[in-house]
């Protein structure tokens, strides 16, 4: 008997607690406005009268970004943290953010202050999502012909 | 290639933003990328390179698509049209557990015992993000298009039959053809096509009885033997061989007499009749 009572009194409970949840969803405004929401929801077929549903797309989709944001932002604040770790060891020899190192040496003053400023760069921004399974592979430059950079002796002309 | 993202929104500029979008792709792009740029600067960066930007825009987008087409595909494999909070629930787990390498209570969601909010790991997840982070209302107005001057998409037509048609038609499917009461004329056959084209059943099974009863209703009275066929053709009949199954010819001379046309009589017919068996006490089939 007890065990029949229990799952019902854990359904009300959790029913109720669904509803709030879906109405907090209601006072709760996405920073994705749901008429993007909506454009993008039509374009891929779904069809739902109910606003507080296009509204969890809205949250799941924001809840998404701000992961990989902040993920960068600790890789960010990673690589920064060694590199003036390295700075106080004195040693030239880091086994990671190399290419940071470079812009270190140049101008240490431009890089403190820059250090303040926390930019989102495709390298953080690349090695987040590899965490949450995208693959974002970004050009490192562009070169006007294949044989752009090579020796004059090695060019099949 | 970088650009500072807006502290406030009311202050900004509106020389970064009044780049002429020409499609509607761009603009909702345009708006996705405002709205994850508010969301970075909430995470807490002060800039974003644009490369950086675009890209986690276009993430973002694909991301909302994936969530929207998976739950659709799980309506739609339950006979549905329009999607539940279930279906939305699956394709959460389903999307979610790819880049969080799995979620806890997919795989007893669907216990009757069980109930969504105290399964499911994504939804908890969100009810978690709602309480704990504040909200950060969307930049700028969207402009919204005017539904109610455009009159000119929605012919007059169509409103007569959203309510002609009753509830069981979607209202996005298109009209029944020849008007209202398209779904009376196809079985009438009142509805015939430009080049005197009819459906097959008018011609052959008129004759036949088959419960259609509004043909009387309205007015349409069969006639005797009008659904028979008017040229004359020979019929054709087949006969079984009673021990060795040779079939055999059969002059079909009853017939002849209610022909009208100059036939010749001589003329040998296929005749196949089918015989009436019987079982016997064994089971074996015995031909009367």
């Amino acid at each position: 008997m007890n065990h029949n009572q229990q799952p019902g009194d854990g359904t009300h409970e959790d029913d109720a607690a669904l509803s709030d949840f879906l109405a907090s969803l209601m006072d709760y405004t996405p920073t994705i406005p749901d008429e993007l929401v909506e454009h993008y929801l039509a374009k891929s077929g779904f069809q739902c009268p109910d606003v507080r549903l296009i509204r969890l797309v809205a949250v799941a989709t924001q809840k998404f970004v701000a992961e990989v944001a902040t993920d960068a932002l600790q890789c960010n604040l990673e690589c920064n943290y060694k590199v003036l770790k390295e700075r106080h060891k004195g040693s030239s020899r880091s086994w990671q953010c190399k290419a940071r190192q470079a812009a270190v040496v140049k101008d240490k003053r431009d890089k403190q202050q820059k250090d303040k400023r926390l930019i989102l760069t495709m390298e953080d921004l690349s090695r987040a999502l590899r965490e949450h399974g995208v693959n974002v592979k970004h050009q490192e430059y562009f070169a006007d012909s294949p044989s752009t950079g090579m020796d004059p002796a090695s060019r099949d002309e | 290639m970088k650009s500072k993202l807006r502290k406030e929104a009311k202050t900004q500029s509106s020389t970064a933003t009044t780049t002429t979008t020409s499609t509607p792709s761009e603009l909702s792009f345009a708006i996705a990328r405002i709205a994850v740029s508010q969301i970075c600067q909430s995470v807490g960066f002060k800039a974003t390179q644009l490369s950086a930007l675009e890209t986690l825009t276009l993430v973002a987008t694909k991301y909302l698509q994936a969530i929207a087409g998976s739950a659709t595909s799980f309506t739609n494999s339950s006979n549905r049209t329009q999607s539940n909070l279930l279906d939305l629930t699956n394709a959460l787990h389903e999307v979610v557990s790819l880049h969080s390498g799995g979620l806890s209570g997919g795989s007893i969601l669907h216990r009757p015992t069980s109930t969504l909010l105290s399964t499911s790991g994504v939804l908890k997840d969100l009810a978690n993000f709602v309480y704990f982070h504040d909200e950060i209302p969307f930049a700028k107005p969207i402009p919204r298009p005017d539904r109610t001057s455009s009159s000119g998409n929605s012919s007059p037509g169509t409103k007569k039959l959203d309510c002609t048609r009753g509830s069981h038609v979607p209202k996005w499917l298109p009209g029944f053809p020849n008007g209202n009461n398209g779904v009376d004329e196809i079985y009438l056959g009142k509805g015939k096509r430009k080049n005197g084209e009819s459906l097959w059943e008018e011609s052959v099974l008129v004759g036949s009885d088959l419960g259609r009863k509004n043909w009387n209703e309205n007015g349409r009275k069969r006639v005797a033997g009008e659904g028979k066929v008017e040229t004359g053709r020979g019929k054709v009949r087949f006969k079984m061989g009673s021990m060795s199954g040779v079939c055999r010819l059969e002059n079909n001379k009853n017939n002849l007499n209610d022909r009208s046309n100059g036939i010749d009589k001589e003329e040998k017919i296929l005749v196949y009749k089918r015989r009436r068996r019987r079982r016997d006490d064994g089971g074996r089939l015995i031909n009367l």
